[in-house]
């Protein structure tokens, strides 16, 4: 399994392929990106990114992953096909238009489907296998077991699979199609608030019941648990240790740390600690029996503390 | 409630279906299925045979599918096929994966529409705008032979960006379902799914379909506005009612309103 890390500057490139990164990919400015966040400032700063990258023995790839990418702007499209020429090992993608003009425009570069644009099956798999997609990136909110026949489909195609490390990014929404952010159709009481990350206190929520049904223990059951679940930060995870050790299992090629506004410490550690915990699970893997391994990987990733020795 | 000037529609989920005493012969069409959840697809399933009883057309509402929701609507497309004819049935696609089984299953000719959730890959709204992501997203919708896009609805006349796409021959229309407006879905849901520990794994998502029992207002202090949980998505409550005029309508390409008494 290779590890594939955001990176935000130049500067991070080498200390991150010491951490244990493969690949790296980055944000640019002037080409929409999912949350427009961190982001590389001008070409010439993205050439020296890919021709660092490159001397350091690792692909690069271009986020180019917001879903809203406006396909009419010219001045995006070009700064795509100046970032292909200098070499860029291929593009994360998630808007339907973006492939559509990139197969028009015979753009001739990878592309990584994001899991902004969803694969849940093995149909939009299909759909999207259309596309010169190279790797799809498998959305956090779908499990192993779930995923067992779009793997499968991608082997066969010669597609390469990626999940994200269950530590570092863990939206229970479908991020790319989420009106949580910002306030689109709610106001918010002051400009830091953030429905997103909630973090709210218990004593802050209130929940009412509409529309009843005919069971007033379920409903008194279920109030309770939306309240909590509303201070804390949403619905449950899907991914957890143990999911990530499927997907490992099944042949998932990729792992993608993504936290793109961390600082560079914190990428360094988590880049260094997704390392250790890929080869923790490669090695139990080689030496013990499935269920063994399994509950041997869970144990060291929840005790892993986080901190570089 | 029915809208002047305009095709109407009515949203029903199946506790209605199976109780519902109105007179619904003022609307065209009646809205049903699971609009945002797989594992409530089970739920339409079986109680299906109802949709015999009305003669309204039917669009069968389909939500993000993973392998196990991809069967389900198979099953329920097939009762869809050999129950209604094709010009009575629309499906609406929240996942590009269900437009392969329903053409699989009707063939070409069947109207599919993207539902709220999928549209937002094609447009963006807010309270008082809905813009086109762009032309090319619609041409590929227009290739998957799709021209429906449903959306819900606005605070105001809202501003739009369409002019752009005057010299270009792309398809589109609106159904806009009133008077709550989607925000956003999880596939483990606030309402219904069950903890997890690090250690645990799942086939599909575990739900003891307690959403059923009702809806949940949740206020707190990051919003003004209250927050609606429902099945596995959240909600907000549209109060205004300066949109819900055929001109407005008309003005951003909508023909058919979808009333949501029950979201």
């Amino acid at each position: 399994m290779k590890l594939l890390s955001c990176i935000t500057s130049l500067n991070e490139i080498i200390p991150i392929k010491k951490a244990g990164a493969d690949e790296v990919y980055f944000a640019y400015e002037k080409v929409y990106n999912y949350g427009n966040s961190k982001s590389l400032k001008n070409l010439s700063e993205v050439k020296k990114a890919v021709n660092i990258s490159h001397k350091a023995g690792m692909k690069a790839f271009l986020a180019a992953n917001d879903i809203m990418f406006d396909t009419q702007n010219h001045k995006a499209i070009k700064e795509i096909k100046s970032i292909v020429s200098m070499g860029i090992d291929g593009i994360i993608v998630s808007s339907v238009g973006l492939l559509l003009k990139l197969k028009k425009l015979n753009i001739k570069v990878p592309i990584h489907l994001s899991s902004l644009n969803p694969v849940f099956n093995i149909e939009t798999a299909r759909i999207f296998s259309k596309f010169n997609i190279s790797r799809i990136i498998l959305p956090n909110q779908i499990s192993a077991y779930e995923s067992k026949d779009i793997i499968n489909f991608c082997r066969e195609k010669k597609i390469e699979t990626e999940v994200f490390y269950f530590r570092y990014f863990g939206c229970p929404y479908i991020n790319g199609y989420c009106y949580l952010h910002g306030d689109r159709y709610f106001d918010l009481t002051s400009e830091e608030a953030c429905l997103c990350k909630i973090d709210e206190r218990r004593n802050n929520v209130n929940v009412k019941v509409l529309n009843y049904g005919n069971n007033n223990s379920i409903v008194a059951k279920v109030r309770k648990r939306v309240r909590e679940r509303f201070s804390k930060g949403g619905p449950p995870r899907i991914m957890t240790a143990a999911e990530f050790f499927d997907f490992y299992r099944l042949g998932v090629t990729h792992v993608k740390y993504g936290t793109r506004t961390d600082d560079t410490r914190t990428k360094i550690i988590n880049v260094y600690n997704i390392k250790k915990a890929i080869d923790y699970m490669m090695n139990v893997s080689s030496m013990c029996d499935y269920d063994e391994a399994k509950k041997r990987f869970v144990k060291y990733a929840i005790g892993n503390s986080g901190v570089i020795k | 409630m029915k809208l002047k000037g305009i095709k109407n529609a009515i949203k029903l989920k199946h506790n209605h279906l199976k109780s519902f005493s109105f007179d619904l012969k003022d609307y065209e069409f009646l809205y049903t299925g699971s609009e945002f959840c797989e594992n409530l697809l089970e739920v339409y399933l079986d109680v299906i045979d109802i949709l015999k009883n009305f003669d309204n057309k039917i669009c069968f509402l389909t939500p993000p599918v993973s392998y196990k929701g991809i069967e389900l609507c198979f099953k329920i497309f097939k009762w869809l096929k050999d129950n209604k004819k094709n010009e009575e049935i629309e499906i609406t696609a929240n996942d590009f994966g269900t437009i392969n089984v329903a053409r699989e299953v009707f063939g070409k000719k069947i109207k599919i529409n993207f539902g709220r959730h999928i549209t937002k890959h094609f447009f963006s709204t807010d309270k008082t705008s809905i813009r086109a992501n762009s032309l090319d997203c619609l041409v590929f919708a227009n290739k998957m032979n799709i021209e429906r896009f449903e959306i819900s609805s606005f605070d105001t006349v809202p501003s739009h960006n369409f002019d752009i796409f005057k010299k270009n021959r792309v398809r589109f229309f609106f159904s806009v379902f009133y008077p709550y407006v989607n925000l956003t879905m999880s596939r483990n849901c606030l309402l219904g799914m069950p903890d997890n520990s690090p250690s645990s794994t799942i086939k599909n998502i575990p739900c003891s379909k307690e959403c059923v029992s009702g809806d949940y207002c949740v206020t707190n202090n990051k919003t003004r506005t209250d927050l609606i949980a429902s099945e596995n998505s959240l909600f907000v409550k549209n109060t205004s009612d300066i949109f819900l005029s055929w001109k407005v309508f008309k003005s951003i390409r909508a023909d058919r309103a979808v009333y949501c008494p029950f979201l």
